[in-house]
């Protein structure tokens, strides 16, 4: 097991089967025994965010073998005489070697000598991003009489999101999963961020991508999608922001303990990792073909062969448009059983335009004006 | 080029397609349909009355009454419209039925306690019939994988309290104000060994357990129609009716961006988005699906014919 996070970016213009890819990746995932969450990033997961980006990956993760919340049931497939879960155990209780705070190991004791339900859940859901008081942890400490091996003070909020990251990635492997593979999707949404939280974001892609080399989480697998033109619009000094030369001065003033980390992030984003290249005209015919296998199935009616063109000028050469307009044509058959389909297409281009309203908190009782 | 399909042609392909096929066989799927202020009502009636045809849940939420960029009040809004008690009971005839007791002519909407009927119209003592129903109802409820731990704990809960007779109290009601949003508070559903809100985190667990409950106690699916009109609605009209910002609209397709992501975890679920024009706007400053580019990707009809309208399509327009 690679000592850090091991990370992979995918670049491609609209349409290329970027997110397709994820998903096939996820299933990949699955079934080779690892955690899998995929996470949109958004208003909502705002990738400058750790806390809300960790939460969504733990609210969208699957298992291979269960359903239910990922955290439930993780805290359910700990066995705690196993060996797995001493090795989690005696890791967690390491904290000068770790960095976590107490409140790790104390709150994994109590999960497991106590009988009390309620804290376990309440445990559960402190790993999962929840806060809970340090008193329930230290009442928990004291029902099972260890609270006298135990000494800590609430950490401070902002040391919690990568301590939960590091945390959440052992408990995974501990109950008996290979690791989490956590697929970040749109990271091009950073674009229409203000600069300082385009800044912050690269900060945190270049952690998930374990580019942070005081931060471990061996056994985490991140794979993200990005437009092709991003780099080059927003980040390159010759594009339309600049952020190459922007978003350092600008984070020196607030968060300058992350520049080295947010210079990371947009070299991982220059080098554009793997661009997604137009399909050969093999790849499209072989697709079509099973495509139409599948629909036909789906179906149950014979769909008619269609012809594969590779290439294309622009969104025509694209997988997308390639899929969508098979599927539209044998729709349009089957329903129309006379029509001869023309399908036409339009191309669509992603906004690096700023959006204030991405980082407008919406508080859950708002929304009640009449 | 005509870019619109007569509602009642569309229905036709929403019964063929999906409604009679695809969700019956547990599937799911998202439709967004531009419908005209004036046959908003059509759609609904229209789709309610197939719906008791075919004995799926109806489910009608409308973004004036709920806050639709909130996914615990979606979930809120589904279960106000649920008849819980009436699941529980489905699910205590089926198990009898399944281990062969004579069901027939016992509704499951009927208020007198279901084990003592269903005992009754077997010649049984319904103390011992009731113990052998709830290993069943253990069995299958409680250890189900398939819902979320607190869910399928009310759930078997629910089941558990409908052998109530008129000397005892109802024991499920701070379950069904939980389920409802009517009380949230936790400490009301512990005694039931259940510890956890239904919040903005968690509330998809609840809606995907909850759709999948439906069609397990024997329903052939749910059908949600969620009219989102409102939500595109600006400037705001003053009419002393909820209104939604850009950032709360962008919430909510967020959110819907999430349902058509996660229709393979909802079991046999139609959920048809009832919009207005405005929805179509794609402009970035808009409050049309354009302000959330992740879910108009999804949707739109980029691709598509020179001259007619695909009728299963994931959007379409109605006249």
């Amino acid at each position: 097991m690679p000592d850090n996070a091991l990370g992979m970016l995918v670049s491609g213009d609209f349409g290329t089967g970027k997110s397709h890819l994820l998903t096939y990746l996820e299933h990949l995932a699955l079934e080779r025994g690892f955690v899998c969450s995929k996470v949109v990033i958004s208003k909502e997961t705002p990738l400058y965010d750790l806390s809300k980006v960790f939460k969504s990956a733990v609210d969208n993760g699957r298992m291979p073998d269960r359903k239910g919340r990922l955290i439930e049931e993780l805290g359910q497939a700990l066995a705690p005489r196993s060996e797995a879960y001493d090795a989690l155990y005696v890791w967690a209780h390491d904290t000068p070697a770790n960095g976590l705070s107490q409140i790790f190991p104390a709150s994994l004791r109590v999960h497991s000598d106590s009988r009390d339900l309620q804290l376990d859940s309440e445990v559960e859901r402190f790993w999962g991003g929840d806060p809970i008081l340090v008193s329930r942890v230290k009442g928990g400490l004291r029902q099972i009489r260890q609270l006298q091996s135990y000494s800590f003070r609430a950490p401070r909020v902002a040391e919690l999101p990568p301590q939960r990251l590091r945390f959440t990635t052992e408990l995974i492997k501990a109950a008996g999963y290979k690791g989490w593979v956590v697929l970040l999707d749109e990271i091009e949404l950073v674009g229409s961020y203000s600069l300082l939280q385009r800044g912050r974001s690269y900060a945190e892609l270049a952690r998930w991508m374990g580019q942070a080399v005081t931060q471990k989480y061996p056994g985490l697998i991140v794979v993200g999608t990005v437009t092709a033109d991003f780099a080059t619009t927003v980040i390159d000094p010759s594009g339309q922001k600049r952020d190459r030369d922007n978003v350092g001065p600008r984070l020196q003033a607030r968060h300058e303990d992350i520049v080295p980390l947010a210079e990371a992030g947009m070299r991982l984003l220059e080098r554009g990792g793997i661009p997604l290249s137009p399909p050969p005209d093999s790849h499209v015919q072989s697709t079509m073909d099973e495509l139409r296998r599948i629909y036909s199935i789906a179906y149950d009616w014979n769909a008619p062969p269609l012809l594969a063109k590779s290439g294309g000028a622009g969104y025509q050469g694209r997988m997308r448009f390639k899929v969508r307009s098979a599927i539209n044509e044998w729709d349009l058959i089957r329903v129309y059983p006379n029509s001869r389909p023309d399908i036409v297409g339009d191309d669509f281009r992603s906004s690096y335009t700023e959006d204030h309203d991405l980082e407008t908190e919406s508080k859950d009782n708002a929304g009640d004006d009449c | 080029m005509p870019d619109t399909i007569p509602l009642q042609n569309w229905l036709r392909y929403l019964n063929q397609e999906y409604l009679t096929t695809f969700i019956q066989d547990g599937g799911t799927a998202v439709k967004f349909v531009v419908t005209p202020d004036a046959r908003r009502s059509d759609l609904a009636s229209a789709l309610q009355d197939r719906c008791m045809e075919l004995d799926y849940l109806f489910v009608k939420l409308d973004a004036i009454e709920t806050r639709v960029h909130m996914p615990q009040d979606i979930f809120f809004g589904l279960a106000r419209q649920i008849d819980w008690r009436l699941l529980a009971r489905r699910r205590i005839l089926e198990l009898a039925a399944a281990r062969g007791y004579q069901v027939e002519g016992i509704a499951p909407g009927l208020t007198a306690n279901i084990y003592q009927r269903i005992a009754h119209a077997n010649n049984l003592d319904a103390q011992p019939f009731r113990i052998g129903i709830e290993q069943g109802i253990q069995d299958t409820v409680f250890k189900s994988v398939e819902m979320a731990r607190d869910f399928r704990v009310g759930m078997f809960q629910l089941c558990l309290g409908e052998d109530v007779s008129d000397r005892t109290e109802y024991t499920g009601q701070p379950l069904l104000d939980w389920l409802t949003g009517a009380n949230t508070r936790i400490g009301n559903v512990r005694p039931f060994s259940i510890y956890t809100g239904i919040n903005r985190s968690t509330a998809r667990y609840f809606i995907e357990s909850a759709l999948h409950w439906v069609r397990d106690v024997g329903y052939a699916g749910t059908v949600i129609l969620l009219d989102n009109s409102r939500v595109t609605l600006s400037p705001n009209p003053r009419d002393r009716q909820r209104y939604y910002t850009r950032a709360m609209a962008m919430e909510h397709y967020e959110l819907l961006r999430e349902f058509v992501d996660s229709a393979d975890h909802l079991t046999a679920t139609l959920l048809v988005v009832s919009t207005g024009t405005e929805f179509l706007n794609e402009e970035r400053t808009s409050k049309g699906y354009g302000a959330y580019p992740a879910l108009q990707t999804r949707i739109m009809d980029d691709v598509r014919d020179r001259n007619l309208v695909n009728p299963v399509a994931s959007l379409v327009r109605l006249v």
